[in-house]
């Protein structure tokens, strides 16, 4: 478990990946940032199983930014599944995408989502959009009470 | 005892004509005779006896006689009291009857009745004694001889000949009589005029009804021949429905696949299509600020440029977008108080620019059937082109109402901005389509363009009017 609390980015765009790092860069928000490419691997990573097995269960990101269009697994249905788990159903989830599609903010929502961004174009607007969000997650919110006590059942998998 | 006998013998005679002196004596009185003198011996009575005897019969014989001639007198008074009625009622039937009637013997006319005088058009004295002939057409000769003395014929049809020529159909018929005390035959006629006139009428109704029946007959069966057509060609119309509802179904399949398509196809762009924008603006910035050093002014302005280009990329997507999302939105209908959503979007635009004189002149309670979230998509694309393009007035009077004309209600959004020139009223609907410059105000074109396609989807018009400088109207109705 790290002792700073660290950010997991659900993002395949290479180009949005970078944007989005600079972005934090430039809000000053410090924080490590995981990026995981495609779906099915982020719900391995958050649900620690498959090619992240090792790691411990409980080490879950402050946030996660998830993109809706990934590969193998569509964003919506990784919030689905990470929802199903006792100890990550808690996670703080905001979806952070080009679309603001109807059936998609009604999916994101309904899935359990706490928040939906939508990415600008303009870059300056995504800067402020992101340092909205660290300030919020980061600083603002209080964490879920995951570590005291939630046990995570065997037969989850 | 002779002498008594012989008046018993005058007595009987006197009172039965039938039996006369010359016959002799009834053999019976003879044999009282005889008896009398075998009773000679008997002198108790003798002649006073006799004497009362033939009294009596006397007697008795004057008053059988008295009463058979009293019954003779009666009944010849009743016969004459018979013959005098019947004589009156043969007058007042002939005389005052409605037929014509008269009497001949061998066609000689021995009595004519008024009416049967007036008939012919001659005085009754005249024609009594003249042939019966020349009461009647000449043609009739041998119709005539029914009315001949054979006795009672049936109804004959004779025409009276009138003393001017004109003819009168009578219906006759002729019966033996006794006419002061000779054998006649009585001939009683009946004028048919009005009969013949009512069987004519009748006649003639019954024509015109059977010709009105064939009419209606053949009316009728036009009109089943009609409706038989009408069936068919229902038929025929019922067929193509089938064929055209077989279509539409096949239609209504394809626009699904349509519909499904597009909505993947904005549901690709939404996601797809604005990231590498992103990228191109993010990475110009990245460039701005991290290698401003390396670039001269020149640079940095093809920067801004590309920057300036992407976002404008980006609101075209996202209008675009918008556009394409009214038309898959389904639609709630509902009571839109129109007024009330013009009279918010005017308050909010004076409060963005509460420096601007500006008037917003808004009609009550403008009801309407509608999607109330689209409708305020409608009035805001047109109350903020209002607003935008009577901006560089130094007033502006932006006013909303409803008005009615030739049958068709329609509201519609009224300023004294620039206007438009008529002759591109054309393109004011059309997506990304621009009357302006970009410099002189801003926008994608894509306001009305979202204006028309909601009204269309109301089922309602949309429609301009508009001058240059002196302000434009849109209408539109649902």
């Amino acid at each position: 478990m790290n002792d700073k609390a660290y950010i997991l980015l659900v993002e395949d765009n290479p180009d949005d990946e970078a944007l989005t790092i600079r972005a934090l860069k430039k809000n000053n928000i410090s924080n490590e940032v995981v990026v995981i490419r495609d779906g099915a691997d982020a719900v391995d990573f958050i649900l620690a199983r498959g090619n992240y097995a090792h790691r411990d269960p409980l080490d879950l990101p402050v946030v996660v930014l998830l993109d809706l269009k990934l590969p193998k697994i569509e964003g919506l249905e990784v919030l689905r599944q990470i929802r199903r788990d006792p100890v990550a159903k808690l996670l703080p989830v905001v979806i952070l995408t080009s679309s603001k599609e109807e059936q998609d903010l009604i999916g994101g929502y309904s899935n359990g989502a706490n928040s939906y961004i939508r990415k600008p174009v303009d870059f300056t607007q995504f800067t402020e959009v992101l340092g909205h969000i660290g300030l919020y997650w980061l600083l603002l919110n209080e964490k879920p009470p995951i570590l005291r006590g939630t046990k995570r059942k065997q037969d989850t998998l | 005892m002779r002498r008594a006998g012989a008046v018993v013998c005058v007595l009987l005679a006197a009172v039965d004509p039938a039996c006369s002196l010359e016959d002799g004596m009834p053999g019976d009185i003879l044999k009282i005779v005889r008896y009398d003198n075998d009773l000679s011996g008997y002198d108790v009575l003798g002649w006073m006896g006799h004497i009362i005897v033939v009294a009596f019969v006397v007697i008795i014989g004057i008053l059988y006689w008295n009463w058979r001639l009293y019954r003779e007198i009666r009944k010849r008074e009743e016969v004459e009291v018979a013959r005098q009625e019947s004589e009156a009622r043969y007058r007042i039937l002939i005389d005052q009857g409605f037929n014509g009637i008269f009497v001949h013997d061998h066609f000689v006319v021995l009595d004519i009745n008024k009416q049967m005088a007036e008939m012919v058009g001659r005085a009754r004295e005249e024609l009594i004694g003249t042939d019966a002939g020349v009461l009647f057409e000449r043609s009739m000769s041998d119709a005539l001889h029914g009315l001949s003395d054979q006795g009672a014929t049936a109804r004959l049809r004779l025409y009276v000949r009138h003393k001017d020529g004109s003819v009168i159909p009578v219906e006759a018929f002729s019966a033996l009589c006794r006419f002061h005390g000779t054998d006649a035959t009585i001939v009683a006629m009946r004028d048919m005029r009005a009969q013949d006139e009512a069987e004519r009428i009748l006649r003639a109704n019954y024509n015109e009804m059977e010709q009105r029946v064939q009419e209606r007959t053949s009316e009728l069966d036009a009109r089943v021949r009609e409706a038989e057509d009408l069936n068919r060609a229902m038929i025929n119309i019922l067929e193509d429905l089938q064929a055209v509802n077989r279509n539409l179904n096949q239609m209504a399949v394809r626009l699904e696949a349509a519909n499904r398509e597009l909505e993947s196809f904005s549901y690709s762009v939404s996601h797809d299509l604005r990231a590498p924008l992103r990228a191109i603006d993010g990475f110009s910035q990245a460039i701005e600020e991290d290698y401003t050093h390396l670039l001269d002014d020149q640079g940095r302005h093809y920067l801004q440029r590309i920057r300036h280009a992407s976002r404008r990329m980006g609101d075209l997507i996202d209008d675009m977008l918008n556009l394409s999302r009214l038309s898959r939105r389904t639609m709630q209908i509902e009571q839109v108080n129109l007024s009330h959503i013009a009279y918010e979007i005017g308050r909010e635009l004076k409060e963005a620019q509460p420096a601007r004189q500006a008037e917003f002149v808004i009609a009550p309670d403008v009801v309407v059937q509608g999607d109330e979230r689209l409708l305020t998509v409608a009035m805001t694309n047109l109350l903020t082109n209002a607003w935008k393009f009577t901006s560089s007035h130094s007033s502006a009077r932006i006013e909303f109402g409803i008005e009615t004309t030739n049958e068709c209600t329609a509201c519609y959004v009224k300023d004294d901005g620039v206007g438009f020139d008529m002759a591109y009223a054309g393109k004011l609907f059309g997506a990304f389509q621009r009357l302006h410059h970009q410099a002189e105000f801003p926008g994608a074109g894509i306001g009305l363009a979202t204006v028309q396609r909601i009204i269309h989807r109301h089922g309602g018009q949309v429609w301009a009017k508009g001058e240059v400088e002196k302000g434009a109207t849109f209408f539109f109705s649902l």
